[in-house]
């Protein structure tokens, strides 16, 4: 057997060729990589000992841009050059942006169809490039570790980030030249850390509080296997909303008013957040400002944050009911975010949840963790490992049809992969072509959803309105990214796109659209009936007016030709104008005036029908 | 290496599980877990696009047939599709007057629930009736599939879409009333 071990010098194989793999916690305010090495999941460091990379690069004129730190510390000096945060702008409009607040001090260009280009010496940088820059920079960081090029990268991305947000995020790592393995929720990541840690068996709960976003994901572990039940949250609330309430009772006690400097505010909210850090370890804070003096005691900081604090509760209540599971059935809670520092926030979850969290692994390091874990077993060093994840859509998906409602074609809280296709068939007489329109969201209305693409099935063979059948298939991967497809079935016809918005869904505007749907429920069932009566108004209309055009000379007489069209145009100004009830009103007056037409109709055709045949061949 | 899955067989064969309406939920989603192992795309992540789109659309698949057994109503929906009995959910109607009337009642009492002001006592206690009606119902149906009873498990079936609906809109009143 030896002898079939002997082969030439450098080319034997090692026998454990590992690969050379890295999870990448790309996050709003800091980011993080981490690898496995010898069995241990650990964050990697720079040459100065630090793991956290700030998420900030500064431009500069002919130079390659500064990322990190010494970028960071220059966003006083150099604002419009040095982005922050440009995680909230990944996927999203110019008018998404906009709306994200006007302190921004970046100068947007609006000459891209909507893309949030920002102006800096270097150039027009989209969001996608500046964090292709933090991408770079952190796989370097992993070359250097590794020793070697990457195979591959498992990049994180919130639970709650919609199709267009993972996209981008996807896009930005293609920029930067990663091989992505896999785009993984955070919570799911933080899970993967504890439950292979840990050994779990049983339902947990991830408690996902960051600088400026709220997850909750409920997951059952079994034997491996990371079921993510349901996830929900609030993107729109974090660390940062706690500072600005105790900016905003600083501001009151110390009677500043309202017109502070941006560099004031800063400064106040620097000592927000000081603040709420020495009241995890002390009863009270002394506040200095400026010639004001102050105390903050850690019973009217609770008294200022629990309301935030209630709102995250509320989400975690409203996921338990989504994953059909109790508080009770919680076997395990672990905090995520460097939020969830906070003295408080721990207290009322474990109010909440009836146990004490688990916090032994640092939360701001927890996420890149467990997504290097996920990257070593998908990259293939550990063969037998039985890890899986499955993981859910935190929207629904769905389509627009008539009269601008959103039918779902896949819930949200669906795991992936999933593939659904519904039906539909033409609206009109000799139709050959049809709008798809692609939607994110829980509410019922067009408006109310994000619009994630459009496109059109073109060369449906003309028929009479109902008889074409489109099936309109949706498609999404692991990574969570929709695809789309549709097909006319007698023809074959075919046209499909991989969803790919030039910018994507606002976290707010997903926050506001969730919890609207709630609140605006009943809206919805109003203005559902009301599309439905212009629905069936607009479908009685094109029936009526082609018949009328085709036999209504030949069948009428000229008053009841005359009567029948102003019966239309009646129904046609109702549809425009009226109440649900009304327009179902007209239709049933207008159906019932055109009876002996339909009826005259009916005859001439069965007469056309039997033209040409005898009774014998009837009877058989 | 590709992914293999025979999608041939029908749902419970692939779950390994006999052709019945009473379901071992334990064993069904063990056996899920085990698919879901077998062929999921993180499993064949290092292979080719071809085997990697193969291994999506099993998942996917197997995701569907989980989730349509796991579910009383889907799975009641797949025994009669298996049985050739054809099932329109769109149309279907009952002429159970007496059935018809309760569910009335229950909506209007739901719809003056909301101007209520205490109303999660009433709520609790709809819930469990709905609860209750939808346990009778389903232990209707698989007595009349046992039967081989299909007229009966129809007319079953539109009764429990009847009452599912409802269940939705006492779970959307909830969610309203005591998420805000």
């Amino acid at each position: 057997m030896a002898l079939l071990q002997i082969s030439e010098p450098g080319l034997s194989p090692a026998p454990h060729q590992r690969k050379r793999a890295v999870g990448i916690d790309l996050g709003t305010t800091n980011s993080l990589v981490a690898t496995v090495r010898s069995g241990d999941a650990l964050t990697l460091s720079d040459i100065d000992g630090l793991a956290m990379l700030p998420s900030a690069v500064r431009y500069q004129r002919d130079q390659s841009p500064v990322v990190g730190l010494a970028a960071k510390q220059m966003a006083v000096k150099d604002p419009l050059n040095t982005l922050l945060s440009v995680k909230r702008f990944m996927g999203r409009g110019l008018q998404d942006v906009k709306t994200l607040g006007s302190q921004l001090p970046y100068k947007f260009n609006t000459e891209n169809g909507g893309m949030p280009f920002i102006e800096t010496v270097a150039g027009m940088k989209s969001p996608v490039e500046v964090s292709a820059e933090i991408l770079k920079t952190l796989a370097q960081r992993g070359r250097d570790s590794l020793g070697g090029e990457l195979d591959g990268a498992v990049i994180t991305v919130p639970a709650y980030f919609d199709d267009a947000q993972r996209q981008a995020t996807k896009d930005a790592a293609r920029i930067a030249n990663i091989n992505v393995l896999r785009l993984l929720n955070e919570p799911t990541a933080a899970a993967v850390a504890y439950g292979l840690d840990e050994a779990e068996e049983g339902v947990i709960a991830i408690y996902d509080l960051g600088g400026g976003t709220f997850d909750i994901s409920i997951l059952r572990l079994s034997r491996g296997v990371f079921e993510v039940m349901a996830t929900g949250g609030n993107s729109a609330l974090g660390g940062d909303d706690i500072d600005h309430v105790i900016a905003e009772w600083i501001m009151a006690t110390a009677e500043l008013g309202d017109n502070l400097e941006p560099s004031a505010q800063r400064e106040l909210l620097n000592l927000a957040c000081q603040t709420k850090e020495t009241l995890s370890a002390h009863e009270s804070a002394e506040l200095i400002y400026g010639d004001w003096q102050g105390e903050l005691s850690r019973e009217k900081f609770n008294e200022l944050v629990d309301p935030l604090i209630a709102q995250t509760i509320r989400a975690c209540k409203r996921t338990l009911r989504d994953a059909g599971v109790s508080s009770n059935d919680i076997k395990n809670v672990v905090l995520v975010g460097g939020s969830t520092r906070s003295l408080r926030v721990r207290e009322q979850v474990t109010a909440y949840f009836g146990r004490e969290p688990l916090v032994n692994i640092d939360p701001d390091r927890v996420v890149a963790i467990g997504a290097a874990l996920q990257a070593d077993i998908l990259v293939g060093n550990k063969p037998d490992s039985d890890l899986l994840l499955l993981d859910v859509i935190p929207l629904s998906l769905g389509l627009e049809t008539m009269g601008g409602l959103v039918e779902k074609v896949i819930q949200r809280n669906t795991t992936i992969p999933v593939a659904k296709a519904q039906e539909f068939t033409t609206f009109k007489d000799g139709q050959t072509a049809m709008a798809i329109h692609v939607l994110q969201g829980e509410r019922e209305l067009v408006d109310d959803c994000r619009s994630l693409a459009r496109f059109e099935l073109r060369g449906i063979p003309p028929k009479v309105a109902g008889a074409s059948h489109i099936r309109v298939r949706f498609q999404v991967d692991a990574d969570g990214l929709l695809t789309v497809e549709a097909q006319e079935k007698s023809s074959g016809v075919e046209a499909g796109i991989t969803v790919k918005p030039s910018y994507g869904l606002e976290d707010s505007t997903i926050t506001r659209m969730l919890k609207d749907s709630y609140e605006f429920a009943k809206d919805d069932i109003e203005s559902r009936s009301l599309r439905e009566q212009q629905v069936e108004a607009e479908r009685v209309i094109e029936a009526l007016s082609s018949a009328l055009a085709a036999d209504g000379k030949a069948l009428l007489s000229d008053s009841e030709f005359s009567d029948l069209q102003a019966g239309v145009s009646r129904l046609r100004e109702c549809h425009n104008s009226g109440s649900a009830d009304e327009i179902l009103a007209e239709i049933e007056r207008v159906g019932a005036q055109s009876e002996a037409f339909a009826a005259r109709r009916m005859d001439v055709s069965i007469k056309k029908a039997l033209a040409g045949h005898n009774l014998d061949e009837l009877d058989q | 290496m590709s992914p293999v899955l025979d999608i041939s067989q029908n749902h419970f064969s692939l779950f390994a599980l006999p052709i019945q309406f009473a379901v071992d939920q334990q064993a069904l989603s063990q056996r899920y877990r085990e698919l879901q192992k077998e062929i999921h795309p993180d499993r064949f992540a290092g292979k080719g696009e071809r085997e990697q789109r193969l291994a999506a659309q099993f998942a996917a698949y197997v995701n569907e047939a989980y989730q349509g057994l796991k579910s009383p109503l889907t799975r009641a929906e797949y025994l009669l599709k298996l049985a050739d009995v054809p099932v329109d959910p769109q149309n279907e109607t009952t002429n159970d007057v007496e059935f018809l009337m309760e569910q009335m009642e229950l909506r209007e009492a739901l719809a003056s629930l909301r101007a209520h002001s205490n109303p999660e006592p009433e709520l609790d206690a709809m819930s469990q009736q709905v609860e209750q009606t939808l346990q009778v119902l389903l232990d209707k149906f698989e007595h009349k599939y046992t039967a081989k009873d299909f007229e009966g498990c129809k007319t079953c079936l539109s009764k429990l879409h009847f009452v599912s609906k409802l269940r939705h809109e006492i779970e959307q009143l909830e969610a309203q009333l005591f998420d805000d």
